[in-house]
């Protein structure tokens, strides 16, 4: 089984492009801080690779988050309804 | 991550490489070929600059692939990073199952040709010698390239 494959029968989600946009970084200026190769971030994002947990938690420490907020088994909501239905309406 | 593969935008021969996939797979088929080209030259009489033309064109293509996936194949764990590391091991894993397939092919291909051309009344035991050697030039540009060239069939991107 490739590493594809077995990424696309256990998927890994993350945040990971929400977060890089909110904190205008690029992938080569995450790859960087977290020692990886530019294009491993956009195989994250992508959900092509599913990182192992010394990487998952370096970048979790990164953006400052626990991992939990950043990776996940199951898909995430979107960040905007996750923002509204903690304030209980619009901002 | 050594410098040469998070900046793959600056390599010397950056010309020569192959970006885009298809390009790259086009290197690969070509190498192939030029793998048969060296195994079928050496099997010919006389044919000794056609051979050698085959290893060299083999050989060149090899460093093409290779240029197209930065070498990836052949640096130690120290110079890549998780992904890359486990990518570079299946393409290895991919590369030795092709190459034991081929080798296999060829030896049973021989064992049923000798006994073949043995039986036949104008062969000449030069021959068989001749087909004996003729895999054997095909043997070391398969062996040194085949992991580059699988990881370049696979890569998506540049």
């Amino acid at each position: 089984m490739t590493t594809a494959s077995k990424a696309a029968d256990e998927p890994i989600h993350n945040r990971l492009p929400v977060l890089r946009a909110e904190r205008r970084l690029s992938r080569r200026d995450l790859a960087d801080a977290v020692g990886v190769h530019y294009q491993t971030i956009g195989y994250l994002e992508r959900g092509e690779y599913s990182p192992s947990l010394a990487l998952a938690f370096r970048i979790a420490r990164y953006f400052d988050l626990p991992v939990e907020a950043v990776f996940s088994d199951r898909p995430f909501q979107p960040m905007s309804s996750v923002v509204y239905d903690q304030r209980g309406g619009p901002a | 991550v050594t410098s040469a593969i998070s900046r793959p935008d600056r390599t010397r021969f950056e010309q020569l490489r192959p970006h885009a996939r298809t390009s790259r797979r086009i290197v690969v088929v070509a190498f192939g070929l030029a793998i048969v080209l060296t195994a079928v030259a050496g099997s010919l009489p006389d044919a000794p600059i056609l051979t050698l033309l085959g290893i060299l064109l083999a050989l060149g293509l090899g460093v093409v692939l290779r240029w197209s996936v930065h070498s990836t194949a052949d640096l130690p764990d120290e110079q890549l990073d998780e992904r890359l590391i486990r990518e570079r091991d299946a393409a290895y894993l991919t590369a030795y199952q092709l190459i034991a397939t081929v080798v296999v092919i060829m030896a049973v291909g021989l064992d049923m040709a000798v006994p073949l051309l043995e039986r036949s009344a104008t062969t000449e035991i030069s021959d068989i010698t001749r087909l004996t050697g003729a895999l054997l030039p095909a043997i070391p540009p398969l062996a040194l390239f085949t992991p580059s060239a699988v990881l370049a069939w696979r890569r998506k991107e540049v």
